[in-house]
């Protein structure tokens, strides 16, 4: 299922320009969009899932719009808020039944449906539970059950691992990985390593831009030759820290740390290069970006 | 078909709960309060003449079944348009939901039916156990149209603002003015024309009038449940 992005902009009350003339087209896979917090991500995906509409441009899915159509739209839609809550007073297997009904899935098909998803997230013994009396976790896996229900092509997740412990994390991204192989999955986080492992492609996102669009490994090979390790003591460390972006800092003992530093020189200290990873990519094209920012103004 | 009943049965559950129960209760006992404040006049009258002694129980009963059920269709349906949303489920319902609009009218359809259920009920069984005889038909029917158009008053609202509270607050703000100051707030929207007539009122013109005022802020509450974000 295509998803075509075209120069979307989104003003919020208060000149707030959360999306400014995002353009994207996202294919087949699962597609990671990451980007600091209040870069714009959940507005994005609020718009593509018909929830609000775009200030400015057009979003289609599977080639309909979706502000002239958007019932069209959500039929081909499974989505998951980055709150996402259910009835308190529902068990997880009558709120995934409200769900369904909702999706127009009818009876048998709607009973296969549920049972399916409540063993895929691992719900099947809690499906007579109030969906009150679940954890985080189990509360998370259940917004993914009534995502995935009528089985759309386009799931749209929205932060889904945070509040994850890393046991569930890890689970959740190989599900997610999973779910992209037959259709389209679009996952926002501001977590690299979500990306790194479940996506095949992604694009991020800074303060209402898209300033990076690729695989993870472009993304990783941007920093190519500004990443660094070196061993410093804390006055250097405190020097590094205004110079360069510190991605790690170990403390090596004796007052002394181990840091990974982005930039475009060595450090200060006896620096070797270091190979770059998805995390350092990210960082580079940060640092740029804000570079640029405090340059025009 | 088989579908919608089964959605019907599932915002019954959602919607319906103690709160509208226990208003019904309290309206059934207002209601018997109301009779037995007339109960020594209708008892001397009965003597003499049964037919206005009738008459007599039967006004007080138009006019707390008028004041009181309507309250009773509100506490039933003001969640409509903000349950999900309350209950931090709103981006789900309405990016699951085909057709947008018929969430909160089924939430209406359901309180609705409640209500109609109700209304005989709350209003036949006081004066039944105190050995009353009047005439329900008018009693009945005397709520329906205010129930409406406070409804439709309060949905609309509260799909405006974004909470039940700030419609059930529009709703009994005009519900207590027409109490204190009958048709000064309201005018030819006046709520208890059965009840407590205005001179200068037709009864069947108001009753269409609240209908026709209610269902187009039903209708209102519906779009607004759709568009907004
Ligand atoms: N409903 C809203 N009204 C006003 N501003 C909003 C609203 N929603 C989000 N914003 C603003 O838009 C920007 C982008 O927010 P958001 O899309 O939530 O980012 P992200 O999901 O990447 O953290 C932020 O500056 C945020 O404060
Ligand atoms: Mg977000």
């Amino acid at each position: 299922m295509d998803v075509a992005i075209k120069q979307v902009s989104k003003l919020y009350p208060g000149k707030v320009r959360a999306l400014d003339g995002v353009t994207l087209n996202i294919g087949t896979g699962t597609f990671g969009l990451l980007g600091p917090n209040g870069a714009g991500k959940t507005t994005l995906m609020r718009l593509v899932a018909t929830l609000d509409v775009p200030t400015r441009g057009e979003i289609t899915v599977g080639g309909i719009d979706c502000r002239r159509r958007p019932a069209e739209v959500r039929r081909l839609l499974g989505y998951l808020p980055q709150s996402f809550a259910a009835f308190r007073r529902l068990t997880a297997y009558e709120f995934l039944d409200y769900v369904g009904l909702l999706k127009g899935l009818d009876g048998p098909r709607r009973r296969r449906d549920i049972e399916r998803m409540l063993e895929l997230v691992g719900l099947t013994g809690a499906a007579r539970a109030r969906a009150g009396t679940f954890s985080g976790g189990m509360l998370q896996r259940l917004g993914i059950a009534q995502a995935l229900l009528g089985d759309p092509a386009l799931l749209i997740v929205d932060e889904p691992t945070a509040g994850l412990d890393p046991e569930e994390r890890v689970r959740f991204r190989n599900l997610l990985a999973e779910l992209g192989k037959d259709r389209t999955v679009i996952l926002s986080t501001h977590i690299v390593a979500d990306v790194e492992r479940a996506c095949r492609e992604l694009a991020l996102l800074a303060a209402g831009r898209v300033v990076f669009r690729g695989e993870p490994s472009e993304l990783a090979a941007l920093a190519a030759g500004a990443v660094w390790e070196v061993e410093v003591d804390e006055g250097t460390y405190e020097r590094t820290r205004l110079s360069h972006q510190v991605v790690s800092a170990v403390s090596t003992g004796g007052g002394r740390f181990r840091l990974r530093v982005v930039g475009e020189s060595p450090p200060p200290g006896a620096a070797g290069p270091a190979t770059p990873t998805l995390e350092d990519g990210y960082m580079a094209v940060m640092r740029r970006q804000q570079r640029a920012q405090q340059a025009a103004g | 078909m088989r579908r919608q009943l089964a959605l019907l049965g599932r915002e019954a559950r959602l919607m319906l709960g103690w709160g509208f129960l226990c208003f019904l209760v309290v309206a059934g006992f207002a209601l018997a309060v109301g009779l037995s404040s007339v109960e020594h006049e209708r008892r001397t009258l009965a003597a003499v003449d049964p037919g206005m002694a009738r008459a007599l129980a039967e006004r007080v009963g138009v006019r707390m079944g008028e004041l009181l059920m309507p309250l009773a269709a509100l506490v039933a349906s003001t969640h409509a348009v903000v349950l999900d949303r309350e209950n931090g489920v709103g981006e789900v319902v309405r990016t699951a939901a085909r057709w947008r609009p018929g969430v909160p009218l089924r939430r209406v359809l359901v309180a609705w039916a409640a209500f109609l259920a109700a209304i005989p009920v709350v209003l036949a069984v006081p004066p039944l156990l105190m050995g009353i005889d009047l005439g329900l038909g008018r009693m009945i029917l005397a709520p329906l149209a205010p129930a409406a158009f406070l409804t439709g008053l309060a949905l609309a609202v509260s799909a405006w603002l974004g909470s039940y509270v700030t419609g059930l607050a529009a709703a009994g703000m005009v519900w207590v003015s027409d109490l204190m100051r009958p048709g000064v707030l309201t005018g030819p929207l006046y709520l208890f024309q059965a009840g407590q007539p205005l001179a200068d009122l037709n009864l069947q013109a108001n009753r269409l009038l609240l209908v026709g005022a209610g269902a187009v802020l039903i209708a209102l509450a519906l779009g607004l449940y759709d568009r907004r974000a």
